[in-house]
This record gives C-alpha cells, sequence and structure tokens, in this order.
C-alpha cells in the first residue's frame, strides 16, 4: 500500500505506507484517517527536505521501533553514528538543520537523534573561534569578558 | 523564510543537542558569544564534580551564583559541600530543582587518622599557599566548622536536597569528627520520599576505628537494634520509611556491615534490588536476615567481583529474598555448592526468570539439568561470561547421552523451560555422532571411548541429537540461541581443563588442536539430518550463535531457515574453514555455495527482510 505526501511547494511523493509510518505524526494521521487515498500535505516540509527524508526511512524501513532510553544520564547515550546514517547526514549546514525541524515535525525520533549527534560533531573538539567559524556566529563579548569567563570554565576543562 | 540555522533550532531540541556534548566543549560552547553563554550554562553545570579546583573564594562563590544548575553532583571538597549545604538550606521550598544525585567522599582530603571537614583557614595557607581568604569571620567560622564533621554537613546538604534520586556516599561520610560512627545521621538525612537508589562503599580493610565485626550468624533482633539507635543518636527526625527506594547497591565492608548499621534496611520496605560489589564474607549473614526480614519485595540480585567465600555464604546471600528471585546474576563463584544450589532452585522453580551466572563452582551437568527441567519463567540462562572463568570452573553443560538415558530409562528429563525463555546459552556435550565427519590431515579423528555409539544398537542414527532438539523445539520464544561460548579466547581455554568442553574445533588455533581433539563428534551437530527441522517453531529466533557446534550448515540449511525462522538476522560461527567435512576441497566447495547464497540474500537470512 502506498501514501501520497504532499510538499510545502506542492510536489506529491508516493511512498509505501511502511516508509512513511517511520514519522510517528504519519503513521497516527493514516490511523486518525483509517483507509483512505486522500494524500497527506506537509506544508512545513519542502520537497528538498521530504526527499531527504524519505531517503533515510526508505533505508531504515525494517529497523525494529526503537526503545525510549532508561538511562537517566544522557551523556552516557553512545554518540557512535552508523555509517550510512554519517554519508546521509553530509549536508550543507542549512540542509542539516532543516533535516533535523523537519524530524522534529514528523516526529521521527531516530532521525533527529542522528541529526543533534552531528551537530554535536561539529561543536565537539573545537575552540570557541573554531565554532564560531562553524556556525558564523558573531563574537559579542568584549575581551575582558572573554578572559572572565575563560577564567571562571577553566573548571570544566580537562586536565 | 530565512535559511535554518542553529538559533532557529527550539528550544527542547538545542537541549537535546546538549546531551551528547562532554563537559569540555560545553566550557567551549559558553565561550562563543553571549547567546550561548546564556544558553549553554546550565548544560555546564548540570553536572559538577567539587574537587580542589573549587578553592578559594572567587571559585565558592561561582559555585553558589551556579548552584542551581547542579543536577549530578561529586563531592570531594568539603568546603564546596558546606557553600551548598548553606545556600541550599536558604533555598528550601524553592522551585523544583536541586540536586538529582550525588556522589560523595572526602577521602582525598582527609589527613591524618579522622576525616574532617576541612582544615581551619590557617592550616590551609600554609599547606596550599592560598592567601585569598576572608578572614572577617573567621573565628565564628572555626567554630563552626569544629563543631561540624562530614556527616552532618553532607546531612544538611540532603536535607536541603529533597529531591535527590541518588545518593553515593564511602566511609568518610559516616564517621564524625571525634571518629564515632555517624552512620545513623547519614542515613537519617537521606531523603525518604524521592531516594530511589542508595550507594554504601564501605572499606575493605580492618581499621581502629571500625565497630565490632559482625560474626552473629542470626540476625533477630531488629527491633531491639532500633530502639538502641534512637537512644543513641538524639537529634535526628524519627526515620521514616523510604518510600521509593528500589535499588541498594553495596561494596566493600568484609568489617564495616555492623547489625547496627544494617538496620536501616527495616526502613527499605520497597527495596527491589540489591547489587554487591567485591564484599567480604562476614557480614552474608546478618544482611540476608536483615533483607528477609525487611524487604518482601527483594527479587533482583546482582553479585560482582570475586568471592571466595564457602557454599554456604552464598546460600546465605541465596536466601535473602523472602519470596524468592526474579533475577540472579553470579560472578564465578568457587565455593558454589549444593547448599547454595539448593537454596537457588527455590527460585528457579517459583519465578526465576533471568539467570546470569560466570562460573559455577563444583556443580556439573546433574544440577543444571535439574534447572532446565525445573525452571518454567526463565527468559534469560547465561553461562560464563567471556573468558573470564577459572580453571576450576564448569560450564552450563548438558550431558545429552545421559540426560537421554536417563530419559529414557529411569525419569522424565523433559525440559520445563518454554516460550518465555528469549535467550539461551548452553553448550551440548557429550553427544554421540554416527558420522565420522571429522577429519584431521586426511585422517578420521579416533572414537570417543566414553560415548557409546550406535554399533550397540541401542538407538538409531540420531536419536540423542533428534531428542536434544525436541527440547530445544519447545523454545517458541526464543530470540538468541547459543550453543556453546560466545568468543571465548585461546588463553581462557588453555586454562580449562579443555578436554572436558565441546568446543566447536574449527575455530580453535592449530596448537590447541592437539588438547582437544574430542570435541567435534561430541558436540551437538546442526543439520537438518540431526534434526534442525524440530526447531520449526522458533520463530522469533533472531541470532543464532553455532561456534560451539559441530555445524553442517550448508546451502540446505539456510534455505529451511530462510522459510522456517522469518525473524533471523545473524547467524554467528557460519564463516569457518571447512575441515570438519572430511576434505578441504569439499569445504570450501560448500564454504563457496554459502557465500553466494548470502550474497544473493542481501537483506538478511530471514524471509522477512526483503521482497
Amino acid at each position: 500500500m502506498t501514501v501520497i505526501l504532499v510538499s510545502s511547494d506542492n510536489q506529491d511523493f508516493k511512498v509505501d505506507k511502511e516508509v512513511a509510518e517511520r514519522s510517528i505524526l504519519i503513521k497516527n494521521m493514516l490511523e486518525d484517517v483509517g483507509e483512505s487515498d486522500s494524500p497527506i500535505p506537509l506544508p512545513n516540509v519542502t520537497s528538498a527536505v521530504l526527499t531527504k527524508v524519505i531517503e533515510y526511512c526508505e533505508h531504515h524501513r525494517n529497523d525494529p521501533v526503537q526503545v525510549p532510553e532508561e538511562t537517566d544520564d544522557p551523556r552516557k547515550r553512545s554518540n557512535d553514528i552508523e555509517e550510512w546514517d554519517m554519508k546521509f547526514m553530509q549536508v550543507d549546514q542549512e540542509m542539516l538543520f532543516e533535516i533535523i525541524l523537519a524530524a522534529n515535525y514528523l516526529d521521527i525520533k531516530p532521525l533527529l537523534d542522528v541529526g543533534c549527534k552531528t551537530v554535536a560533531n561539529i561543536i565537539k573538539g573545537k575552540t570557541p573561534e573554531e565554532i564560531r567559524k562553524a556556525f558564523n556566529i558573531v563574537n559579542d563579548f568584549t575581551p575582558e569578558e572573554e578572559a572572565q569567563i575563560k577564567k571562571e570554565n577553566e573548571w570544566a576543562e580537562d586536565r | 523564510m530565512p535559511p535554518a540555522s542553529f538559533s532557529s533550532l527550539p528550544l527542547e531540541i538545542t537541549i537535546l543537542i546538549t546531551t551528547h556534548l562532554a563537559q569540555h566543549d560545553l566550557a567551549q560552547c559558553v565561550r562563543v558569544c553571549h547567546y550561548w553563554f546564556t544558553f549553554f550554562t546550565p548544560s555546564l553545570w548540570r553536572t559538577v564534580k567539587a574537587d580542589d579546583r573549587f578553592s578559594g573564594e572567587e571559585m565558592t562563590a561561582l559555585v553558589a551564583r551556579n548552584a542551581h544548575f547542579i543536577r549530578d553532583l561529586e563531592l570531594v571538597n568539603p568546603q564546596i559541600a558546606k557553600v551548598l549545604a548553606t545556600l541550599k538550606t536558604e533555598r528550601e521550598g524553592g522551585e523544583g530543582g536541586g540536586l538529582h544525585s550525588l556522589v560523595v567522599s572526602f577521602e582525598r582530603v582527609r589527613r591524618g587518622p579522622l576525616p574532617r571537614l576541612e582544615l581551619l583557614p590557617e592550616q590551609e595557607q600554609e599547606q596550599a599557599g592560598v592567601e585569598t581568604r576572608v578572614q572577617s569571620s573567621a573565628s565564628s567560622q572555626r567554630q563552626q566548622i569544629e563543631e561540624c564533621g562530614n556527616a552532618q554537613l553532607l546531612g544538611k546538604l540532603m536535607r536541603a536536597n529533597q529531591g535527590l534520586k541518588f545518593v553515593s556516599a564511602d566511609e568518610t561520610c559516616f564517621r564524625n569528627n571525634d571518629g564515632t560512627d555517624a552512620f545513623q545521621l547519614f542515613i537519617g538525612c537521606c531523603p525518604t520520599t524521592s531516594l530511589e537508589r542508595l550507594e554504601l562503599r564501605f572499606r575493605n580493610r580492618p581499621s581502629p576505628l571500625s565497630p565490632v565485626a559482625d560474626s552473629s550468624t542470626s540476625f533477630n533482633d531488629l527491633g531491639d537494634t532500633h530502639k538502641e539507635l534512637f537512644a543513641s543518636a538524639p537529634g535526628i527526625p524519627l526515620f521514616g520509611p523510604f518510600k521509593v527506594l528500589k535499588e541498594l547497591l553495596i561494596s566493600g565492608g568484609n568489617f564495616h556491615i555492623a547489625p547496627q548499621r544494617l538496620a536501616f534496611l527495616g526502613r527499605c520496605a520497597s527495596l527491589e534490588r540489591l547489587l554487591l560489589d567485591n564484599i567480604g564474607r562476614i557480614p552474608m549473614a546478618s544482611l540476608s536476615a536483615a533483607l528477609r526480614m525487611s524487604c518482601p519485595h527483594l527479587s533482583i540480585l546482582e553479585v560482582k567481583g570475586p568471592n571466595n567465600g564457602p557454599d554456604n555464604d552464598l546460600a546465605y546471600l541465596l536466601s535473602s529474598a523472602k519470596n524468592h528471585w526474579r533475577e540472579v546474576s553470579l560472578p564465578d563463584m568457587g565455593g558454589f555448592g549444593t547448599e547454595a544450589f539448593t537454596i537457588l532452585m527455590a527460585s528457579v522453580r517459583t519465578r526465576l526468570e533471568v539467570l546470569k551466572v560466570e562460573g559455577w563452582g563444583d556443580l556439573g551437568g546433574t544440577e543444571f539439568l535439574d534447572i532446565l527441567c525445573s525452571a518454567q519463567h526463565l527468559r534469560r540462562l547465561e553461562g560464563p561470561a567471556d573468558g573470564k572463568a577459572q580453571e576450576n570452573t564448569t560450564e552450563l553443560t548438558i550431558w545429552a547421552y545421559l540426560a537421554f538415558r536417563q530419559h529414557t530409562h529411569e525419569k522424565d528429563r523433559s525440559w520445563a523451560l518454554g516460550p518465555s525463555l528469549e535467550f539461551l546459552q548452553i553448550w551440548i556435550d557429550d553427544v554421540p555422532r554416527p558420522d565420522i565427519v571429522c577429519q584431521r590431515d586426511g585422517d578420521p579423528l579416533p572414537l570417543d571411548p566414553d560415548v557409546p555409539e550406535e554399533a550397540e544398537d541401542m538407538h538409531p542414527r540420531y536419536d540423542v541429537q533428534r531428542w536434544v532438539y525436541t527440547q530445544l523445539g519447545r523454545l517458541t520464544g526464543l530470540q538468541e540461541l547459543i550453543l556453546g561460548v560466545k568468543e571465548l579466547d585461546n588463553m581462557a581455554l588453555l586454562a580449562r581443563n579443555v578436554a572436558h568442553l565441546s568446543y566447536d574445533p574449527i575455530a580453535l588455533e592449530g596448537s590447541l588442536r592437539h588438547v582437544a581433539p574430542t570435541f567435534i563428534y561430541r558436540s551437538l551437530e546442526f543439520s537438518l539430518e540431526s534434526g534442525l527441522e524440530l526447531l520449526a517453531e522458533m520463530k522469533e529466533l533472531r541470532v543464532l550463535d553455532v561456534k560451539s557446534t559441530a555445524h553442517r550448515i550448508g546451502v540446505a540449511e539456510l534455505d529451511w531457515m530462510h522459510v522456517n525462522w522469518p525473524k533471523l538476522k545473524e547467524i554467528k560461527g557460519l564463516m569457518s574453514k571447512r575441515e570438519w567435512l572430511g576434505d578441504a576441497e569439499a569445504g570450501l566447495e560448500v564454504m563457496g555455495a554459502v557465500e553466494k547464497w548470502l550474497d544473493s540474500h542481501p537483506h538478511g537470512i530471514g524471509s522477512s527482510f526483503y521482497s
């Protein structure tokens, strides 16, 4: 069985129901509507982003449903990203954030997770200046403020 | 719409990102810009290890300023404990924040035989060369400090953080400054409504300060002990029950767990899980009695670390669950014997769902068969962990021929295990093999004199194997089946008496071959011919590990599994040298066919993985 998804720029995407249901939002919608051929509008997702999201869902169509993490401390969670996902996420930053926003809207938790890990990996190991460069952020600290904050956070640095 | 960027992400997503960052990276993030400073500061301060980096007026002020962000605190520096204790008291009754977890040890700042709150200001100056210290209220501060030991301070901190879910403390927190026991004070201050996990780290060596070692064998006077406690600890609020304390971790403590200290278990009626790490022999008897009396819901036991106690020590421990165990996980216990086993069996028969034992001491095949024939509720059954077992260890091994003989001649040996079992790790040994397919350097391997072959005409071909498969076939809920030991390394194998093991010879190094040539035809064969089709109802099977069988998985077997086990994703031990087939050439041929088969089924073994 297939489902038709409509992107914000009015493009139709025909996908297997199984693939579309990777999105909990769509899954719930389909359950509410029941058997129906009417297309599902996704006004928050552009066709470029939807193409990527569908690619992800196609690849992961057979994954077991994710069990919620029980651990209280999220930092104990693994930061590993599967090889395919890593390649999948090699996009420009604007697309990366679009994918994260779409995953959040469509409620595709594994994709949201991979997106967040990818952003975290961009930050990891960088100096503040390198982070600013990576995200195109302007430094609005005075040199005094900068020195003060650096000093105050030395306890959190690796020794 | 502006292009998506970091700042266009909603707050809950950005918080998700921070959970993937380490402390070091968060410390960089706050230095990026004002927005990031405000945003990342709570995450940065969420987890704090308050050690000697937090000394000096400026740093304590910094802690005070950010204290409300701290959720998980590891406390080594008593100075910070004091700052937070005072501060939190002021904030008491405030918002629902406060600490979630607290791990304390003042060991590193102890000087002399007694744990001390802190050095007095002038001493500290001498020692650390710290000079910038406010002296205005030095004398009153000193007085406070002298009155106030670690235990009191910690108590104050805990009472100010009534949302604490996890507390971990060691012996340095259980003493007053004068060396007297402050354990009751510590326990009395633990939050009763929120605490879910409590960890007590005792020391494992005798100390002149330690209370009298607990050498009693019974513990029947809990009520009296309670009264004594209240008499000896005036001023402590009446202890209420711990409402949600489900998990207790005790590490160390061969001399330190006196009956008086165990009295707090009387307040732990909701306790479900007990974890013991490196705990000595001495406290077992009274610990067990206290748990039995006070904790009716106790049902999960996990023991770690070496335990060289005798059989009855373990028996004591295993008898701590009044209403039997649901899960038991034990290390390699050399002393494991019949007494402990008898008590374990009471749980096996009634409700045991998970059993993991790394070493079975003196026990062997007869006992294991008893487990299999009694355990109706098991979900997981695991043998020794990889390579950890010692020389004297026997495995979760079933002597198939013996079991079969008993079954046909003496008594019913059908397994009680059923559809609830999800994970099974087992060795099937002493299987008469009618086919001598195993050869080395072209010569058939010698017959095993212990196992009657079909020449005796007692049982036709594969009878014993088919009996084993019939038992296995009832495990219709099985998700992972390991026939043998996972990734046993060669050194560990050499350390054992390998001749008793049925081990897949294929994976063995050449140096080991001469030690264990008989494995090959004493182990279970894994093929359609030997009874594989009796496992057709294992519809849930996802992982199959056949390293320790003389498997003969060829294309016919793969086709069969493909049809019958729709969820199977992985077969371990499949790819190996095929010498067992008789000659290398035939082996290579099968291997080639198998590889080809796998290549043409890119989505896995099971039929549901492609269409």
